[in-house]
């Protein structure tokens, strides 16, 4: 299987206060600069699920956002991004807005925020499809001799399959009528509806890279199961790739080839879920397996770092319960072996 | 010395028009100090209505609270200011707990006024009070969108905790937090409980949480609560 | 761009050579008007797309203007002898044009317009503010109840404000002033208390979202009056919404004040700037075609109102850029 995204140590810092919602640290010194993430390298290969899981505030949703270059001007953001050999970080904004949507497209948290009110369902979903044709049309000129009335006539065949896309795409995400529900507002409907509206929504164009970013969030159990098998089928039939983000370990369990955890804007393990859940590794995804229901609710003392001054050493020493003297004074680096990795200096 | 509900109901939007809709009807339970008991339920079932009801910030449609053997509506001014203050209701969303244009500490002694707590003993209390909930007292310079949604969550609790209550509600405590933190505010809220013999009613929608908690569990379905130990 | 342009265009060509004549301009015409869309999408990007961050750095460069303006029109108002050339009751020879000795000239019985001019700003500025004061705090006390404690008490007061919404205020002041002795107070209690409707509203819908809020719920839950909940807890969030609002009405005020004291129904005792353009129109002012006398006061006006607006929507933008949501 080929790489298809490939991000290698992406560093994500921001100036001052604009961070404020994003991380949730906002320092009272304005001059503060703070490193969202840092020193990141994942790899999403071709039709591979990735989740990449952390707490709140360790920076997951901005590699999300540094992927799809949505992160605010004032963000410094250093590393490389390669998707399909591209660098992503270094297209024109023109550019970047071809391949958004088309190739890589995102799922937001808040399905009830992400749709706007006052159009139907049906037109907001055959937007991207008109933009995106529209701008295919200024190549496929080549050696193209139709007259102006066919070109006409072709531009209402192409609403007409527009439409009939939306309406197959909604099919794929479990409307059996999909022509009715495409006259829906937002409003009439619920919030797992309008996820799975907007799961079609991003899937329509068949990107080669769907990110979704906390999809699981503020959803009841089983609008979560409903997505959880919404993502699975999609998985099965197509050929997308997908980055996860959640924070929720349960769903990421059920659904991921390859699991990152991330902790104060670093990657501490990946490995593939079951190894993963059974065995981990690095005290931290020991100690958050811990504190799952299942396993009797063992909290991790302490609380997360500020990204703003994160400790020295392994970012994870404060809390960790068989630390050395080393782990406070010298980094660890991201350790391979047979497939899984780790930045820990304890584990083998 | 309990807490208890009896046939209560809740109809909304009943008025000249309409019957209204009936989120839940008959429900009667009875709370102990120093016990927990679960409310489990899907969303829109009314779980937080019920909660608001028992804490006194909703009014029920038909039927009464007893609070140490007398009903609340009866109540005199100087009775039902302390059953104001022992009874007390913790939310979900732990960010928007705290007024988002004043300090913590503002917002923390705001209490204590309320008590006619003098400075000095102010002071005291909220420093044992952050010892309590595991906090340092650098949280206490800090504006709330400053803070974690977990640092949030404990100051909410200290908060309550000053008012020295005898049960709280706790809305879904933990469900917006992350797992480690839940963890921690599941650990605190059993520490105090054990420390202080508070009874809670914690409504919940994960079945791990309400179990790890509590004896007693209810489940508020159709309008109709199920209670089995 | 420049290589799609050359690719057609080489296209073209090519095709000409091949295809009969007719295709031939069908092509081209095709290739035209593809030509004249990309051009007008290119100009489109270029000068009419609105760049969000390019118009808020406008928007606050121009509020930087209005502040500066805004100052300078206090500090008339509040130390007019300092700008002021002679006392504005002192009398020289009437319908001067301009000089050194008058830079603005005098009016019809003498006295000197500049320093008409600067003590105008006090009573002009005095009106607008009062009155603004005076409805901000009514629709400020109104919204905060009838949002707080909702149910019948909010439906009497908003059916209260609906009642007062559709009161024409002009017509009633014009009424008001024939029957009473024109007076500057009057004038400031009038537009005081009919216009503090849209504040009310904007106050009532906010609270309303407001009280659902954790932290008041917990206040209520935790036995705070609902007195002190709303001064300490609900009023501070409040501040933002209120102060545009608040500079608007000042600035409307204002312009009332001017239209009104235009009419004649102003006090003729204390000289706004309107009853200055009253009094050039009405003394022959603008038969003389003494522009000095009738434009100063006007412009004053305009340029007033406008900082002040301008404040009061910089304070809206900058709200917007705070917390990312519409003030309102």
């Amino acid at each position: 299987m080929n790489t298809l995204l490939e991000v290698k140590d992406l560093n994500v810092s921001f100036q001052g206060n604009e961070n404020e919602n994003k991380t949730g640290n906002k320092s009272e010194n304005k001059n503060e600069t703070v490193t969202a993430v840092s020193c990141l390298s994942i790899s999403i290969r071709e039709k591979e699920t990735l989740a990449l899981v952390g707490e709140t505030g360790c920076g997951k949703s901005v590699v999300a956002h540094a992927i799809m270059r949505l992160l605010p001007p004032e963000s410094i953001v250093k590393g490389t991004i390669e998707f399909k050999g591209k660098n992503l970080l270094k297209l024109s904004e023109k550019e970047m807005a071809k391949l958004r949507g088309k190739e890589i497209s995102i799922i937001f948290q808040n399905p009830s925020l992400a749709l706007n009110p006052v159009y139907s369902i049906g037109h907001q979903l055959a937007e991207p499809l008109r933009i995106h044709t529209q701008k295919m049309r200024w190549k496929e000129k080549e050696g193209k001799k139709e007259k102006v009335k066919q070109k006409e006539k072709r531009e209402k065949k192409k609403e007409n399959s527009n439409l009939s896309k939306v309406s197959r795409a909604l099919k794929r995400v479990g409307f059996s009528n999909p022509r009715e529900y495409m006259g829906y507002y937002p409003s009439w409907c619920s919030g797992g509806m309008n996820q799975r509206f907007l799961i079609a929504a991003s899937t329509m164009l068949d990107p080669v890279l769907l990110i979704a970013d906390e999809p699981s969030k503020g959803l009841d159990r089983d609008r979560v199961s409903e997505l959880e098998n919404e993502l699975k089928g999609l998985k099965e039939k197509s050929e997308t790739s997908l980055l996860l983000i959640s924070h929720d370990l349960g769903f990421v369990r059920r659904l991921a080839d390859r699991v990152a955890v991330m902790y104060a804007g670093e990657i501490v393990e990946i490995a593939d879920p079951s190894s993963l859940f059974e065995s981990p590794l690095h005290p931290y995804t020991r100690g958050l397996l811990n504190s799952l229901p299942e396993r009797g609710f063992v909290p991790i003392p302490g609380a997360s770092p500020p990204l703003s001054n994160p400790p020295a050493g392994c970012r994870f020493h404060p809390r960790c319960p068989i630390k050395e003297k080393r782990c406070t004074q010298e980094r660890p680096e991201l350790k391979e072996s047979n497939g899984r990795a780790v930045r820990c200096f304890l584990c083998p | 010395m309990s807490l208890k509900a009896e046939n209560l109901s809740k109809t909304y939007g009943s008025g000249l028009l309409g019957k209204g809709k009936c989120i839940f009807r008959d429900v009667s339970f009875e709370l102990e100090p120093g016990q927990t008991c679960g409310l489990m339920g899907p969303s829109g079932e009314g779980k937080s209505t019920l909660g608001r009801i028992i804490a006194g910030l909703e009014s029920p449609t038909a039927g009464t609270i007893h609070f140490k053997d007398s009903p609340l509506s009866g109540m005199k001014k100087a009775e039902y200011a302390t059953f104001r203050r022992r009874v007390q209701m913790m939310f979900q969303d732990p960010t928007d707990a705290f007024n988002p244009r004043k300090r913590i500490e503002h917002s923390i002694s705001e209490v204590l006024k309320l008590l006619d707590t003098p400075g000095t003993e102010r002071i005291r209390r909220t420093k044992e009070m952050l010892k309590t909930i595991g906090l340092p007292e650098e949280v206490l310079a800090r504006y709330p969108a400053q803070l974690s949604g977990g640092q949030l969550q404990r100051l909410a609790l200290g908060r309550i905790l000053l008012l020295e209550p005898e049960y709280i509600v706790l809305d879904e405590p933990t469900s917006a937090l992350d797992v480690s933190v839940q963890a921690q505010i599941l650990h605190l809220l059993k520490k105090v409980q054990a420390e202080q013999g508070i009874g809670y009613l914690l409504i919940s929608h994960d079945e791990a949480v309400v179990r790890f908690m509590s004896g007693k569990m209810g489940m508020l379905e159709n309008g109709k609560l199920k209670v089995f130990e | 761009m420049m290589q799609e342009e050359a690719y057609i265009g080489e296209n073209t060509t090519q095709e000409s050579k091949i295809r009969k004549s007719t295709i031939q301009e069908s092509i081209i015409q095709e290739s035209t008007i593809q030509e004249n869309t990309r051009q007008w999408n290119d100009f489109r990007s270029l000068n009419l797309d609105l760049d969000i961050r390019k118009y808020g750095k406008n928007l606050k460069r121009f509020n930087r203007g209005g502040l500066f303006l805004f100052t300078f029109f206090l500090i008339l108002a509040l130390i007019p002898a300092l700008f002021a050339p002679y006392s504005p009751t002192e009398r020289f020879i009437p319908y001067e044009a301009p000089s050194t000795a008058h830079l603005l000239g005098t009016n019809d019985i003498g006295n000197d317009i500049l320093s008409e001019l600067v003590y105008g700003a006090r009573i002009s500025m005095m009106v607008g503010f009062a009155s603004a004061c005076i409805s901000t705090l009514i629709g400020l006390m109104i919204g905060l109840l009838s949002g707080y404690f909702r149910g019948t008490l909010d439906e009497l007061l908003m059916g209260f404000t609906d009642v007062v919404l559709i009161i024409p205020k002009i017509p009633l002041i014009i009424i008001l002033g024939a029957f009473l002795r024109p007076s500057i107070w009057i004038l400031i209690l009038v537009l005081g208390l009919l216009s503090w409707e849209s504040i009310a509203r904007i106050v009532r819908s906010k609270t309303l979202q407001i009280r659902e809020a954790g932290y008041v719920k917990s206040a209520r839950c935790m036995g705070f009056s609902p007195f002190h909940i709303m001064v300490s807890d609900i009023f501070p969030n409040l501040v933002h919404v209120l102060l545009p609002k608040f500079m608007l009405a000042t600035a409307s005020a204002m312009i009332s004040e001017a239209s009104l004291s235009f009419l004649g129904l102003g006090d003729i005792s204390m000289k706004s700037w309107g009853i200055m353009l009253s009094f050039a129109f009405s003394r022959g002012g603008f038969i003389r075609e003494m522009w000095w006398w009738y434009l100063p006061p006007g412009v004053c006006i305009t340029l007033c109102v406008m900082s002040i607006a301008l404040i009061g929507f910089g304070f809206e933008g900058r709200e917007k850029e705070k917390r990312g949501v519409d003030a309102e």
